[in-house]
């Protein structure tokens, strides 16, 4: 029979998904939780999306543990992985989900935008994979995946500071996987494109016509289809892939 | 969203070791399976009779084969809505790199790595009902993406089908056909098996999994991708255990 999420292919998985409040965290959360898993969310700022996602996650008969706070401070991700590991006796699937954007060119892009950004989309992934590695270290399994982005694989017009992150965000992932797999951990980067939310959703008309206009598939893809397709990578049901980046674009 | 594809497969080089597993693997997600093989009789009607798949001979070298096939499975089964090619020349052109090859080999091998995909790939759209979605699926080394000690026509062929799987993504997705390859590390039998043993040695302590990979790992993601790709296409899917 064609496996799908009511086949619970997370059941009983420990998850733990950054920037869960909206867009693909939001779809992540909801889909691992129709999986079966138990799920761990964080976010930042908006507490009334976070709500929501708590919301729809009760609809679906889960309890979420939610956190509030910046992945890029490392107080905050010690304190998260803590309450995890008390709650659940461990976590077995990491997504580096939360991430940084500003829409703004070179020529205006302040030293501090920078810095922000990197910190968001690659010191926290790197703070957050660091405090998960140990338990999955010990339990000699584990999965992490970092989201990046089609902006760092293709010459698109993205902003030039979140490009570099994702990129940078991908030799985090080649160099951590080649790490980690003596201890059974697999660590892989997902490149969505652009969704129907999120940027996609933010993007003036004309942009986005253009954007699809260039994919294979002519639509937006959905943060379902993406968050399904996570839902399978960590899910166990194949152990080879790792150190892997995949790109979800629709054929851009 | 998109939906996933329904109806029937077709994988060619089904008696290899990658092959047989995707049979298996789509035969036990209740998939019918018509599927392709050249030489290996014998494996063909085993992997029959434990899956209740339906197999046809061809020879992918010859130009007429893989529409034949595409024809063959449509009248078994109904349209033929997923097309996974694993079938392959590397396995028996163990004497590339020693002896050196033809011309006449060289053709050999691109018309059934690479030719005979295009091909399979343009019937298979061709007898699609209106409106209804296809997957295609291609297998290569990591020659296709690597710099790897191969012999340059093999790492040519391979290389040829990420091309392939990226000009016919662009051109079939409008159509609602989605392409997509599975590129696959050293895995415990099949091809692997000519490597010679120091080369493999490296490939195994560069990985990051240290092991080899089975057929099963890799029939599992060709199964998920034949029953629940959605979205994906003109990707490359790496199942290399980290190298």
């Amino acid at each position: 029979m064609v496996t799908n999420d009511s086949d619970k292919r997370l059941a009983d998985m420990r998850c733990l998904i950054t920037g869960g409040s909206r867009g693909l965290g939001r779809a992540l959360v909801l889909a691992f939780t129709r999986a079966g898993a138990k799920v761990a969310y964080t976010f930042h700022r908006r507490a009334d999306e976070a709500e929501e996602t708590r919301a729809q996650a009760a609809a679906l008969g889960a309890e979420p543990l939610v956190f509030q706070g910046s992945v890029a401070d490392a107080a905050h991700v010690a304190e998260v992985v803590r309450a995890v590991r008390e709650a659940w006796g461990g976590i077995d699937v990491l997504v580096n989900n939360a991430a940084h954007n500003q829409i703004v060119p070179i020529g205006l892009l302040e030293e501090d935008d920078w810095d922000y950004t990197m910190a968001v989309n690659v010191k926290g992934p790197y703070l957050f994979a660091r405090a998960c590695l140990k338990p999955m270290i010990k339990a000699r399994r584990g999965h992490i995946v970092n989201i990046g982005s089609f902006g760092a694989e293709r010459a698109f017009e993205a902003p030039a500071h979140y490009a570099a992150s994702k990129g940078a965000l991908l030799g985090f992932t080649r160099a951590l996987a080649a790490e980690m797999g003596r201890y059974g951990v697999q660590v892989n980067y997902v490149a969505p494109g652009l969704l129907d939310t999120g940027m996609g959703d933010r993007l003036p008309a004309h942009r986005r016509d253009e954007y699809v206009g260039q994919t294979a598939l002519g639509r937006l893809g959905s943060a379902d289809e993406v968050a399904e397709t996570i839902a399978w990578l960590v899910s166990g049901q194949h152990r080879f892939i790792t150190g892997a980046p995949l790109v979800i674009d629709g054929g851009l | 969203m998109g939906a996933a594809v329904s109806g029937s497969a077709l994988v060619l080089g089904g008696t290899g070791y990658v092959g047989g597993a995707v049979v298996q693997a789509l035969a036990a997600r209740e998939v019918e399976v018509v599927f392709g093989y050249h030489r290996n009789q014998e494996r063909a009607a085993a992997l029959c009779r434990e899956t209740g798949a339906r197999s046809e001979r061809g020879d992918l070298s010859t130009p007429d084969c893989p529409a034949q096939l595409v024809a063959a499975a449509r009248d078994a089964c109904g349209p033929v809505s997923r097309l996974i090619h694993a079938a392959t020349e590397i396995g028996t052109a163990g004497a590339w790199a020693d002896e050196g090859a033809s011309s006449a080999d060289f053709d050999r091998l691109m018309a059934i790595e690479v030719r005979s995909a295009w091909l399979a790939a343009e019937a298979l759209v061709a007898q699609l009902e209106p409106g209804q979605v296809g997957e295609i699926i291609l297998t290569a080394s990591v020659a296709a993406v690597h710099s790897i000690a191969v012999p340059a026509p093999v790492a040519a062929a391979q290389a040829a089908r990420l091309g392939l799987v990226r000009g016919l993504a662009k051109a079939l997705g409008p159509r609602g056909v989605r392409v997509n390859l599975v590129v696959l590390g050293v895995l415990e039998d099949g091809i692997a098996k000519q490597l010679a043993a120091p080369l493999k040695r490296d490939f195994l302590h560069f990985s990051a999994l240290r092991r080899p990979g089975t057929a099963q790992e890799a029939a599992d993601i060709i199964a998920w991708l034949a029953t629940e790709n959605r979205y994906m296409t003109g990707a490359t899917m790496q199942a290399t255990g980290g190298l």
